[in-house]
């Protein structure tokens, strides 16, 4: 058990200690310096004592004083630099795990989101880096104190008297065995609390979440039944271990008296017997009383290796998986102009459930320059395949060319950087509007354009402050509708040659969209443009429409020749239009 | 964004959490009462230590010195017990006590208006219920108890030196005021940096936690060198704070270090001229240099012990800002008479707080009894906001808004929430089965919920799940937008309320679908009054009355006839939907 964690402490050691080396070897030596100083003042006073006993007829204690009080001065100097020398290291580790972490959480692609809640991800930038910090930290000062405090005192006590040193160490270790025999059940504990602490929050973040729909339907109490539920598992495990501590933490107390009970009990009839001086069995108390603080901090170093190594292992379940969809080693270099997309022959299904055939056998040609309607009833595959052809799913053949070339063959970020993509869910960030539109791209001019296109300037200038008015958190401030036409405003700001929208025109009335759609065609540089919709009056104009039902294209052509085939384009068409002729 | 927060004392602080902390006064009071007597050992030790040396070891007396570390074998082992029950009577009083706040807080928040979460992180909000609780807990378990046996330490240690030799202990009391300045001075710097340290977490974990749940759009945009510089200033405002917290934190530490080997250094110049008089004796100048460590020690901790109960000061502040925070709906007493199920608006204007704008403007809406109202106007005109009104999602509107004729603000929030039920433009499921989000905890059979499901045929969906058992996962990522629409109003449908608000209920449902369920809707609806919120227009042309909101204010209503006849603002935009080529429409038909 032991050997597991000191493999990944070690691990994550080389791979992030290792810079800070040079703190490292400054702070032991310091900490040498230091307990060097601390086992010497014991020794300074046991001679000075047993002078006076001798009547110090030169006068040569006020010299010993001197000398104790200078090593103090001393010690404060060699104490704070290792603490400083250690603790550094420990923060800079910290921000650089968490920098990495990030990082590495802002390249993950939606098939990682998948598998893990938002809730968990931010927990382990958190409080897990705080466990890693720990350990780079404050965990190294006390593996290298208690070893060179440890050490240097039993040198010192066998110097002094090797006979009385070996009674003091024994309940030492006694004690030490008894704190390592509950250590295992501690840390299932220790576990079993942060498991429960874990789903607590995620149930809380849920339910502040939802806490319209919870308030709508009176289900406060239904809500209090679940989160008490978790509260008492939680409470349960943490008695537990509170148990365990009240068990452990006075043992060990009691190990420490024990030495100065053997210490009187067999060092007092040796002083007697002149095996020792009185000078010298005082400096035993004063390093018996020195040590037990490292000697304390044993169990509790012990603890802090168990739970970084459960913390490095979950910060590495986000380090270790490679991204998916790698950028091949040569990627092409993303054409600029509006491309042609050929999907052809694509058959998909997520990775978390293959057996569910979400696309099946999908062929469409979309030349560069037109527009493609996607159009299919809830749950018929539309934004699967657009996620396919924006790449933010792999699909498993070269199904999905751009201008001939296997789009997983192209640069990842370049492709990207070409795709408006304007997905059904808007996503506001807690900034002012503008920035949640520009998201880092130069204005260029673009803005008023797209806010006019978008239809926001009316709702953008009723905003106490305008463009620079802050949305608050996932864009609060705003209607759904504004909303969503922000996140449409933030696809069009850009420059790119793929425009994509996933049913995004139904937060616009009608005459938005026939503005926005008129707009678009008469543009000059025309991107590529593929529409989802429901509303057949955002498809009528593409050049042509995909009908998809249950992941197969059952119809293709434009809108002129779909409402004149039997099939669901042509009754909802029928249907939408039906509130002409009432 | 922070908490409004009150400045009272930690007193009054600790007072307030008195309250869920009484319930295991026994427990409390059982520590209290362990507590002195392990401190008593210590106290003692030093004491035993010089009777051993002067009285035994120095007249050599063997038998009498091992008595003597008998007796402090007894001791030790009474201590021990004292100091188990202590631990454990404390840890069990301040675990449970925890507990039971986490659950105040937990359901005071949810008892809170929509206004109040309007204007907070849920990211923030979930840390008062987790690490703030959980930094008192951490307070009375570690914190309280060493900071109540410190005190009785110094406290015993100090009366012990007095009592055995007056003018050695203030030989060691003249360190007290460079102690003291010291303390102070770094007790100061650490205060304002430990609130930086907190803040610039706070900050930094609420921007993780933002981008992390939107980190699809920040891909989409390729955003992410943005977001790494945006990171990179939090987190380095976070490190710089933190390494200097550490830097004062080692000052201060090493600083009571060296001072008690100086005071050690004291002890013994001013003590050998006395010592040589006989007025000193060894023993006592072991037992001193013991005492003294001891009493340095907790100074010498000090510094951890106020990040601790500084934590715990500023979580408490937080918890009972949000405790003390009344922003509630009204809670009226009267009750609602049965079959109420006719609405009416009268003069009503409304403003999300009270610097914004205002989103409904003198509004007058009369819905009687099995109705079917219909809301029409561009989106950020107000529509939604009528909707939130009438199920009490937000207080403070002006006018009157009348519930099968009482005043909504005379009658309690969960008896007009058991009238009126709304399906929600924002849909929002739960990690959990598909039963449960379908009855939310309410009563209802299995029978009940599936024929909700009928109605609203999302019986594909809730078999692709698993049917009733099935699970959604966290924030529905398993199922399409427009699924999870079908789910919510599956669950509307489940509540069977008189009164039923649709907004935008089927706006990411496909047409056909939309159909069937106005279809197998029609007859239910028949008998319970209906405010429809729609873009499609076609849902609605049967309405019995069409009221067309612009910028708050109602600027048409009637029949969907009357309305076409009227040729305003309805009638544009009936034609601009149903026009042969969707732009025919001209900027001068510009409602007004």
């Amino acid at each position: 058990m032991l050997a597991a964690t000191v493999h990944v402490v070690l691990r994550f050691a080389r791979a992030y200690l290792t810079p800070y080396l040079p703190w490292y070897v400054g702070g032991v030596l310091a900490l040498a310096a230091t307990n060097w100083i601390a086992v010497t003042i014991p020794r300074v006073l046991a001679e000075a004592i047993d002078t006076l006993m001798l009547g110090d007829p030169n006068g040569i204690v006020y010299g010993l004083a001197g000398h104790i009080a200078l090593l103090g001065l001393a010690v404060m100097v060699t104490r704070s630099v290792s603490r400083i020398a250690f603790f550094t290291p420990g923060r800079l580790v910290e921000a650089q795990v968490k920098t990495d972490l990030f990082n590495r959480l802002l390249r993950h692609q939606p098939t990682f989101y998948a598998d893990w809640p938002t809730g968990d991800l931010v927990s382990r930038t958190s409080s897990d880096v705080n466990f890693v910090r720990l350990l780079a930290g404050f965990g190294a000062l006390q593996v290298c104190n208690a070893t060179l405090a440890i050490a240097l005192v039993a040198t010192q006590m066998v110097n002094i008297a090797p006979g009385l040193a070996i009674w003091v160490v024994l309940p030492v270790a006694l004690g030490l065995a008894f704190a390592l025999l509950f250590i295992r059940r501690m840390f299932q504990l220790v576990h079993e609390m942060q498991a429960a602490l874990a789903a607590l929050s995620d149930l809380i973040l849920s339910s502040y979440q939802g806490v319209a729909t919870i308030q709508a339907f009176n289900a406060g109490d239904a809500f209090y039944d679940r989160f008490e539920k978790h509260n008492q598992q939680h409470l349960r495990a943490s008695l537990l271990r509170a148990q365990m501590r009240a068990a452990i933490g006075p043992v060990l107390a009691l190990t420490g008296s024990l030495n100065v009970f053997l210490l009187l009990y067999l060092g007092g009839p040796m002083a007697i017997r002149g095996e020792i001086s009185a000078g010298e069995l005082i400096a035993f108390t004063m390093l018996i009383a020195y040590v037990s603080g490292p000697l304390r901090s044993i169990s509790f170093l012990l603890a802090i290796f168990k739970q970084s190594q459960a913390a490095i292992e979950r910060v590495n379940e986000i380090m270790d998986p490679e991204i998916e969809r790698p950028d091949l080693p040569n990627p092409i270099a993303a054409s600029a102009e509006a491309p042609h997309i050929t999907v052809d022959g694509l058959s998909f299904s997520y990775p978390e459930a293959p057996e569910d055939q979400v696309l099946s056998d999908v062929t469409v040609d979309i030349p560069a320059h037109s527009t493609l309607g996607i159009f299919g009833p809830t749950g018929s595959g539309k934004t699967t395949l657009l996620r396919c052809i924006a790449r933010l799913y792999n699909p498993d053949s070269p199904s999905v060319r751009f201008d001939g070339t296997d789009v997983r063959e192209i640069d990842l970020d370049g492709l990207r950087e070409q795709i408006a993509y304007v997905p059904q869910r808007a996503f506001l960030f807690s900034e002012s509007v503008r920035h949640n539109i520009l998201l880092g791209t130069e204005d260029n001019g673009r803005l008023d354009k797209v806010i006019e296109l978008a239809a926001l300037g009316p709702d953008i200038a009723a905003l106490p402050n305008g463009l620079d008015t802050e949305v608050g958190e996932t864009g609060v401030m705003l209607s759904g509708g504004q909303r969503q036409r922000t996140a449409l405003a933030r696809g069009l700001v850009r420059p790119h040659g793929l425009l994509i929208l996933d049913d995004v025109l139904s937060a616009v009335d009608h005459k938005t969209e026939a503005q926005l759609l008129a707009s678009m065609r008469s543009s000059a540089k025309r991107p590529t443009t593929i529409i989802v919709a429901n509303r057949i009056s955002a498809l009528a104009h593409a050049d042509q429409i995909v009908v998809l039902e249950e992941g197969r294209v059952t119809a293709i052509g434009p809108h002129d020749q779909l409402i004149h085939t039997p099939g669901i384009y042509r009754d909802t068409w029928d249907r939408q239009r039906e509130g002409e002729q009432p | 964004m922070s908490d409004p927060m009150l400045h009272p004392t930690d007193t009054a602080l600790f007072k307030k959490a008195w309250k869920y902390l009484r319930p295991e006064l026994p427990l409390y009071v059982l520590a209290m009462l362990a507590a002195p007597a392990s401190a008593l050992l210590v106290v003692l030790q030093p004491y035993l230590l010089r009777i051993a040396i002067d009285d035994y070891i120095q007249v050599g007396d063997v038998a009498g010195v091992q008595g003597i570390a008998l007796g402090y074998l007894g001791a030790v082992l009474v201590a021990f017990v004292m100091e188990a029950t202590y631990t454990l009577a404390m840890s069990y009083g301040a675990l449970r006590s925890i507990a039971r706040l986490r659950g105040a807080v937990y359901t005071h928040t949810l008892s809170l208006s929509r206004s109040f979460f309007d204007k907070r992180r849920t990211g923030q909000l979930l840390t008062r219920a987790t690490s703030d609780v959980d930094a008192l807990g951490e307070t009375l378990t570690a914190g309280a108890v060493t900071i109540v046996l410190d005190v009785l330490l110094v406290v015993g240690i100090l009366a012990a030196m007095l009592w055995q030799n007056a003018a050695l202990t203030f030989v060691i009391l003249l360190m007290a005021p460079v102690i003291a300045v010291v303390l102070e001075t770094i007790r100061r710097i650490l205060r304002r940096l430990y609130l930086e340290v907190r803040e610039s977490l706070s900050a930094l974990n609420a921007y993780i936690a933002e981008r992390l749940s939107g980190v699809q759009v920040v891909q989409l945009y390729s955003d992410e060198e943005r977001s790494m510089t945006q990171f990179g200033e939090r987190v380095t405002r976070y490190r710089n704070a933190t390494i200097a917290t550490n830097v004062w934190d080692a000052t201060l530490y090493a600083i009571v270090d060296g001072l008690t080997s100086v005071s050690v250094a004291l002890m013994l110049w001013y003590g050998t001229g006395s010592l040589l008089e006989g007025a000193l004796s060894a023993g006592l100048l072991a037992a001193f240099v013991d005492y003294v460590d001891k009493l340095f020690r907790p100074i010498r901790e000090f510094s951890a012990k106020i990040a601790i109960l500084q934590r715990a000061s500023a979580a408490l502040e937080k918890i009972f800002g949000l405790l003390d925070n009344d922003d509630r709906i009204t809670a009226g007493s009267r009750s609602l008479p049965e079959n109420a199920d006719g609405f009416s608006l009268e003069d009503v204007t409304f403003a999300y707080g009270e610097e914004g704008p205002t989103v409904l403007s003198h509004v007058d809406i009369e819905v009687g009894a099995g109705q079917v109202v219909a809301l029409v106007g561009r989106t950020g005109s107000g529509k939604s906001t009528l909707a939130k009104l009438l199920t009490r999602a937000y207080d403070g509107y002006e006018g009157s808004l009348k519930l099968g004729g009482i005043e909504l603000s005379e009658l309690h929030p969960a008896q007009v929430r058991s009238a009126v039920s709304t399906v929600e433009q924002d849909v929002r499921l739960f990690p959990g089965d598909v039963r449960f989000n379908l009855s939310l905890g309410a009563d209802r059979t299995d029978a009940e919920l599936l024929e909700a499901v009928r109605l609203v045929h999302a019986e594909g969906v809730v078999e692709r799940l698993g049917g009733l058992d099935g699970l959604i996962t966290h924030d529905g990522a398993n199922i399409s937008v427009g699924e999870a629409q079908l789910l919510s109003f599956a669950r509307t449908m489940a509540a069977k309320t008189p009164i039923v608000l649709l907004d935008e209920a089927t706006a990411s449902v496909d047409t056909l679908t939309e159909a069937l369920i106005q279809e197998a809707t029609n007859a239910v609806f028949a008998h319970r009054t209906v405010l429809v919120i729609a873009h499609r227009l076609s849902t609605i042309v049967n309405a019995d009355q069409i009221i067309v909101l612009d910028a708050g204010q109602v600027i048409e209503r009637g029949t969907h006839r009357e309305l076409l006849a009227a040729d305003g603002a309805y009638a544009d935009l009936f034609h601009s939907q149903f026009g042969e080529d969707g732009n025919h429409n001209s900027p001068s038909t510009d409602p007004a």
